[in-house]
């Protein structure tokens, strides 16, 4: 009976932040899976939109296990964990939420390019282990390697927002700042005072430090690999704030051990979460490692997820994808699918705290405006998250009212008949 | 024989400039250079280029003065030193023919500049060498405390996992946001000048006190100041130590001050470790009144996790004494130590020097003037004369000289 559309978080727990800004138009449930194959076939077959990490995968073969499914929100702003085209075709908008961390990501950025130029991480790693440094030259052995960072060139590989709020603050230490973008436009670099490299390689050769600020796509996987790190000057330095998967870790470990690179930083990594017991930089010298957490300030998450709540609230109660703000599908969207923008009718939130909705699922269109059987007493519906770690508590049927002799693909896989 | 004659002429005349206040200077080997020795270091491969014609060096490698050979206390003319000596009055008194100190760094509390001045002694330093590299280690620093990078790393290596969303925000817990925050710089020299600056760019507001500066530093750098140390601890939410130790600031951190500071506030160190109560501030970490300091120095050093009054305390962050370090500015402040030394040696003492530090206190302290030393004349087969203090600037031409290593 028209209950609201279930919103489900896929690879979480927690939807205290999200829950306030979407009881009234949605049901909120939360997975907490790894992997589809731990998603509830309820969740599956209604759920009409998810949120998630950067923690689960959705490939094409992922998303075609939903039937309901379309909206996607990441609550973060890479979303290389999402097939977007798959997506599009199967009519599902992808949003993500770009904003939140961009100074988070930038300070610890500087921060691991800090550490490998002035040591202290390893240092203060030293004195755990009982180093002493008493004589000026035991000083300058166990410092040794701290380098100068005036007249040194960092090259930034991407200059999105995270890129350009790194190159800034480098500049405040003397670094001399470069960096490649096949993608932005002619002028950025007058803008910011930077130099512009036309070339991959350009940037290599030209970089004491390398910080990779690209989002992974299709055509950069393994960006920074054997032949790539061979390119770079000798003992250089290499960052990764931005995704595992741009750089081959057989290959840096390799380079690491001959000293070819003279350290790294890395936030994220090829196999996540990362382990230094395992995988191909088990053995490596001069790595600092974080797991994954270039993003996170408690006032950065709650940002992003609630902007996530209000992008997905976006969708439930407004056009897909019209009414979103930060759509990353949005042109794969409009030439995939044959039906045009769908439209969904406002929330009629009534008295009694019951949301009746409608949700245009599938090809379902909204002749009259008005919403199928309101006035009939919808019947109320309990907003509150159910904890659905892998059963749900059931949830009355979503509505599907679809226009006579249209039978829709997510209808023909509902194995509930309407109640119309 | 006449040459005899002629020294002994020289010394008389010598005896009567120092009257009254210093015996002469040597009393071994007739007239070699002049000894210069470093006081606590191995390594003079970096200054005797720059020395070997015009003094004699050698190296102590000494902890205390307890541990210097009797030569160099009765016959160095120059001393150079780092940080991990100290040179008390008792310790100069010791000396019977020291004329210069010249610190291989920035800091010089662990010298007695006054004692050194009533002994005639000049005592110089090297100012400029590490200030980036102290600024950039000061940031890191800060950075480590906001960000919490030194202590995930630590926790990865020591084998926590974080798989899910949950997980990264507990190992992450405590990673605050910089923008709006305020860094409260105490002593805005060189190095606080420098962190100023940096720290603008990550988007804090960057307040401080130095009450030796004049009116309208604020206004040149964008910064704003605060007229006492207690409105700069009340407003700031990170606070940096960057001034230098002296008689009036020794445990400026302490119980009292700390307690001004605010609830959850981060402190860092670089400057000098007699700033800060160490046992204040262990037990302000344990109670999480500070959530986290981060120290490059420290009351005793070499510091130990292990030892002190800090070995229980919790959020800590500490290197050794290295936030100076990088090769260049290491190379790059000896080599002008040793030109300062030179400077010394074959100048006028303090006129010839351009970081003497107790310039007024030597001034006052003694009665005769400006020495002058001829200038040296280097011989065909290498060995070298010189002459250390003559007031008509006449060269006396001196034997082989001596070295010590």
């Amino acid at each position: 009976m028209h209950p609201r559309p279930l919103v489900a978080l896929l690879d979480g727990r927690d939807c205290t932040i999200e829950m306030p800004i979407l009881k009234d138009v949605a049901t909120v449930a939360f997975c907490d899976a790894q992997s589809t194959q731990e998603i509830h076939e309820k969740v599956l077959n209604e759920a009409v939109g998810a949120l998630l990490y950067h923690t689960i995968t959705l490939s094409r073969d992922d998303l075609e296990k939903f039937k309901g499914l379309r909206v996607i929100v990441r609550i973060g702003s890479g979303f290389d964990n999402v097939d977007i085209k798959a997506a599009a075709e199967l009519g599902i908008a992808v949003c993500n939420v770009p904003a939140s961390s961009v100074e988070e990501t930038a300070d610890t950025s500087m921060c691991l390019i800090l550490n490998l130029y002035r040591r202290v991480t390893w240092m203060h790693q030293a004195l755990r282990e009982g180093t002493r440094a008493a004589s000026v030259e035991q000083i300058r052995e166990v410092a040794g390697g701290a380098a100068r960072i005036r007249g040194e060139t960092l090259g930034i590989i991407g200059l999105g927002r995270v890129g350009q709020a790194v190159a800034l603050r480098a500049k405040a230490f003397g670094f001399g700042v470069i960096f490649y973008d096949p993608y932005l436009p002619d002028g950025v670099e007058r803008s910011l005072g930077l130099q512009r490299m036309a070339t991959l390689q350009d940037l290599l050769i030209h970089s004491d430090c390398v910080s990779l600020h690209c989002s992974l796509n299709e055509h950069n996987h393994h960006l920074i690999n054997d032949f790539t790190i061979k390119q770079m000057r000798q003992g250089a330095f290499l960052v990764n704030t931005a995704r595992g998967g741009l750089v081959d870790e057989k290959a840096l470990a390799q380079a690491l051990k001959e000293g070819r690179i003279r350290g790294a930083a890395l936030d994220v990594h090829e196999t996540e979460p990362f382990s230094f017991s395992q995988g191909p930089l088990k053995d490596a010298p001069n790595l600092i490692c974080t797991p994954h957490t270039s993003w996170y300030s408690e006032q950065a998450s709650i940002e992003a997820r609630e902007e996530a709540a209000r992008e997905m609230r976006r969708a439930i109660t407004g056009r897909i994808p019209d009414s979103l703000k930060n759509c990353v599908n949005k042109e794969y969207l409009m030439t995939a699918s044959q039906w045009t923008g769908m439209e969904a009718t406002a929330v009629h939130p009534e008295v009694n705290g019951a949301a009746a909705y409608r949700f245009p699922a599938g090809l379902i269109s909204v002749a009259t405006g008005g919403l199928p059987g309101s006035g009939a007493g919808v019947e109320s519906i309990v907003a509150a998250s159910l904890p659905m770690a892998h059963g749900i508590t059931p949830v009355t049927q979503l509505p599907h009212t679809p226009s006579p002799g249209q039978p829709t693909k997510a209808e023909s896989d509902r194995d509930n008949p309407s109640d119309q």
